[in-house]
């Protein structure tokens, strides 16, 4: 095998959606039995990459070359064709078959007579596959019945079967623990050695600089570097993937502290968090730190009344206030911005001003009788006030604007309210870099004007780069508190941890 | 290399085609307002077809363009354009309900038992208790036992079926008063009654779903639950009221019937309940929820009713005309389908 033979190679792909450049030129290339680890931030512009290498979406201008020959993909059977595969983060499996059934879904060896299936050779077949890659799965073992790692080792096993050149792995890592992974690298280093091609997207950059060989970064749809594995190395790559310093991202208004406006005192759920006490002043925005699972979406949710909670007070400028349901807590309030928007915060059938109005039904109707001049008053302002882009609310669907912008069309419904307590949860994951900026400039507006806010992120520098306070939480309860001026990265992390756990650290 | 088969199943290639967490697709102005323009012609050949089909049936039959033979049609599609209005609010809220045909059944025969004996007026209202109190046990299950709609639903069908029988014994009930019969035969001006009615609760569907705060909170519990109760809506409540109204459009259809045949039946309303189903998907709503408009409810009701009309005055026999409705209903939620790709597309 010459180890060197191009199998891959795109030049100046662009691709557009609407007003948004998702790619601007790319070029990109893969050689036989090389892994590429491809990497950015979310919103960079990666999976639009993958969908048009696996034909899912095309390219508005731009070359792709296989073998040397010019290509066109124009849907998931010709990238199957042509020899590429992309495994996704969800499973294309069926869990009530066993293994080798999945393993042959499309085309399993069946009896001359009557076209049974042949479950001997099947599951043969099968065992000889898996063993000849070091996989070690019962192909009889129902594919409900076994692990998460085990699953995306089968799921890239069945691409196999397909005569695949080319891999494509969408976070393959994201779901599964230190030695599933370690697993999950073996079989990836006997594709290799079969002269598979690999591209591995990931946002685990100490997997990707592990594993690949060369690392390419995408920043804002541009190709921004390429470097060999020798030639580079983690904060080079960070450094690449954010293009500009932290203060630039996550901007900090100066704003003067007033008085205490939420009191929330041994707060519990009795299952996943207890004896939660903390304080929030006017003009106050606190963090709370944690791995996930640690209790904090959940604290925020019991907040906002969308969960139970049993015991606990909070008080609300020194009065205590009963929340047993999201209405009551708008009504104090308190509004809550999801985790994930697409299951919790928007409808994604609706138009842009439905979603807006869908907390404010009050304020634009007359005796529950809707009023489309309200309706556009109150929208059109919002849309103004927070940029949304859109060419007009009241007929664009909220899911054909970009992940930033449908993120503000949640905080725009929520202040609509004139709540004064705002609680985030992850408010700027999965979007890109310019709308977080955008999104950090407005929560400070939001705290000039004496409001407060709470902030859950992951992102650990977004926490330290806007808090007033962190609170720790582990396991369920807060474990510590820092002050603004006496946090460190490390500090935050070890706390998060704790002494005892040593997870991997997911990095920005 | 592990050459081991071509591709030959296009269903996996489908699913890895499947976007990995829904592409945000933008496009530009103008597309979109052209786009826009496309879909309201495509939205409307429901209104075409019917329009196309009449045409047909004035040429070849001698009497469906009478006007007795037209408001005898328009008659016979109220009783369903007022379940389908009901059913319109369950579909668009993400349920269903299964209900309404054998409700309508047992609302007409206890309107009918209580009429006999107490007279008209504790009949209908008897028959609206009825229909109410179905709605309320949907409602209830629904919502505060978290079942699905379908199960609920199928559940109180049969139940509702079986109390019909046991309330009649089975039989056909007669001899109700000469003066009831006006709501199902009678005329306003040259109008039928049961038109009138359906006219008024389907101008009251489309201001309730389309115009005021309880519509917009069906629509967004039927397009993402969770989404809706996070923004402060009281869900349950939402829920519980779209089946206490389809309850309730389920009594006001059951009554008229009743009048209209000057009987209670207990098989009459067997049915129903996927005659509403087919109206409101043919006219375009989503059997998921959250989508859909309420006038089309009406047209695809309509448009059953003429097709009906049609086969009888062509003398088909009766037997095909199941048939052919079934391949309308496929044909049209086919339709639907394939506009709604090209508008993702």
């Amino acid at each position: 095998m010459n180890k060197n033979k191009r199998v891959l190679e795109v030049k100046n792909i662009s691709k557009r959606f609407g007003g948004v450049k998702a790619l601007e030129q790319i070029d990109l290339y893969l050689d036989k039995g090389e892994t590429l680890g491809l990497v950015g931030e979310n919103g960079a512009g990666k999976s639009t990459l993958i969908k048009i290498l696996a034909g899912a979406i095309k390219p508005d201008s731009g070359d792709i070359y296989l073998d040397g020959n010019k290509v066109e993909i124009n849907d998931p059977r010709a990238a199957m064709n042509h020899g590429i595969g992309v495994i996704y983060q969800e499973f294309n499996l069926v869990p009530p078959l066993s293994v080798a059934k999945n393993l042959f879904l499309g085309n399993p060896p069946v009896n001359k007579l009557f076209r049974t299936i042949n479950e001997n050779k099947l599951n043969k077949d099968a065992h000889n596959l898996l063993i000849s890659l070091g996989v070690d799965i019962n192909p009889r073992a129902l594919v409900r019945d076994i692990s998460v790692a085990q699953k995306q080792i089968v799921e890239i096993c069945k691409a196999l079967t397909f005569s695949l050149k080319i891999i494509i792995l969408d976070e393959p890592t994201s779901a599964l623990t230190g030695n599933e992974i370690e697993q999950l690298f073996k079989l990836l280093n006997e594709l290799k050695k079969m002269g598979i091609s690999i591209i591995f997207v990931s946002h685990r950059l100490e997997e990707v600089i592990r594993i690949a060989d060369r690392i390419n970064v995408l920043r804002n749809g541009r190709m921004v570097s390429n470097k060999k594995r020798e030639e580079t190395n983690l904060d080079n790559v960070i450094q690449d993937m954010i293009g500009r310093g932290l203060e630039e991202l996550y901007p900090k208004t100066k704003v003067t502290i007033g008085n205490t406006v939420l009191d929330v005192k041994g707060f519990g759920d009795g299952k996943v968090f207890e004896s939660v006490s903390f304080y929030l002043k006017e003009g106050e925005i606190i963090g709370i730190a944690g791995l996930v699972g640690a209790g904090r979406t959940e604290l925020l949710k019991s907040l906002f009344g969308a969960r139970m909670k049993t015991n606990g007070q909070v008080l609300i400028n020194s009065r205590e206030v009963k929340i047993n349901n999201t209405i009551d807590s708008i009504r104090a309030g308190i509004v809550y911005i999801p985790e994930d928007r697409k299951t919790e915060g928007l409808i994604p059938v609706f138009v842009v001003s439905n979603n807006i109005i869908l907390a404010n039904l009050k304020k634009v109707s007359w005796f529950a009788v809707l009023r489309s001049k309200k309706i556009k008053d109150l929208v059109l302002s919002w849309v103004e006030n927070l940029k949304i882009a859109t060419y007009n609310p009241m007929v664009q669907k909220v899911t054909e604007l970009s992940g930033g912008n449908q993120q503000k069309v949640v905080i725009a419904k929520w202040l609509a309210t004139g709540a004064r307590i705002l609680l985030m949860d992850e408010p700027t994951r999965g979007i890109d870099i310019g709308t977080k900026a955008e999104i950090h400039s407005l929560i400070g507006n939001f705290l000039k004007e004496g409001n407060c806010v709470i902030l859950v992120s992951s992102d650990v520098d977004e926490l330290i780069s806007v808090s007033d306070r962190i609170y720790v939480m582990r396991s369920g309860r807060f474990r510590a508190c820092f002050e603004r001026n006496e946090i460190t990265k490390e500090k935050l992390m070890s706390c998060m941890l704790g002494t005892s756990q040593k997870g991997e650290m997911n990095l920005i | 290399m592990y050459v081991r088969h071509k591709p030959k199943g296009g269903d996996e290639l489908n699913m890895i085609a499947k976007e990995s967490n829904g592409a945000i697709v933008q496009e530009n102005k103008s597309k979109i307002i052209l786009r826009r323009i496309a879909g309201y012609f495509l939205s409307s050949p429901l209104v075409l077809v019917i329009i196309l089909l009449g045409l047909i049936l004035t040429f070849t039959t001698r009497s469906f363009m009478t006007g007795t033979n037209l408001l005898n049609v328009l008659r016979q599609v109220s009783f369903n354009m007022i379940l389908a209005t009901g059913q319109t609010f369950v579909l668009i809220s993400g349920g269903v309900d299964l209900s309404v045909g054998t409700g309508l059944a047992l609302v007409g025969c206890i309107s009918a038992l209580v009429m006999l004996k107490y007279g008209i007026a504790w009949g209908i209202l008897a028959g609206l208790a009825t229909g109410l109190t179905l709605g309320l046990v949907n409602g209830f299950l629904v919502y505060k036992m978290k079942l699905p709609p379908f199960i609920v639903t199928l559940g109180t069908m049969t139940i509702a079926g079986g109390l019909s029988l046991y309330t009649t014994g089975g039989a056909i009930i007669f001899g109700l008063p000469e003066k009831f019969r006006y709501l199902g035969q009678g005329y306003i001006g040259f109008i039928p009654v049961p038109v009138v009615f359906s006219l008024v609760i389907l101008a009251f569907g489309i201001f309730l779903l389309h115009k005021t705060n309880f519509g917009l909170k069906v629509y967004a519990i039927g397009g993402n639950f969770e989404a809706a109760r996070l923004s402060g809506i009281n869900t349950s409540r939402v829920q519980f009221y779209v089946y206490l109204l389809s309850g309730l459009c389920a009594a006001v259809a059951g009554i008229l019937l009743t009048s209209r045949v000057a009987s209670a039946q207990p098989a009459y309303g067997k049915g129903y309940e996927l005659l509403s189903v087919a109206a409101v998907l043919i006219g375009g709503t989503s059997l998921f929820g959250g989508e859909g408009k309420i006038w089309l409810t009406a047209v695809g009701a309509i448009l059953l009713g003429v097709l009906s009309n049609g086969l009888n005055l062509l003398g088909v026999e009766f037997f095909w005309h199941d048939v052919v409705i079934g391949s309308v209903i496929i044909l049209a939620v086919t339709f639907e389908q394939m506009r709604k790709n090209r508008k993702i597309i």
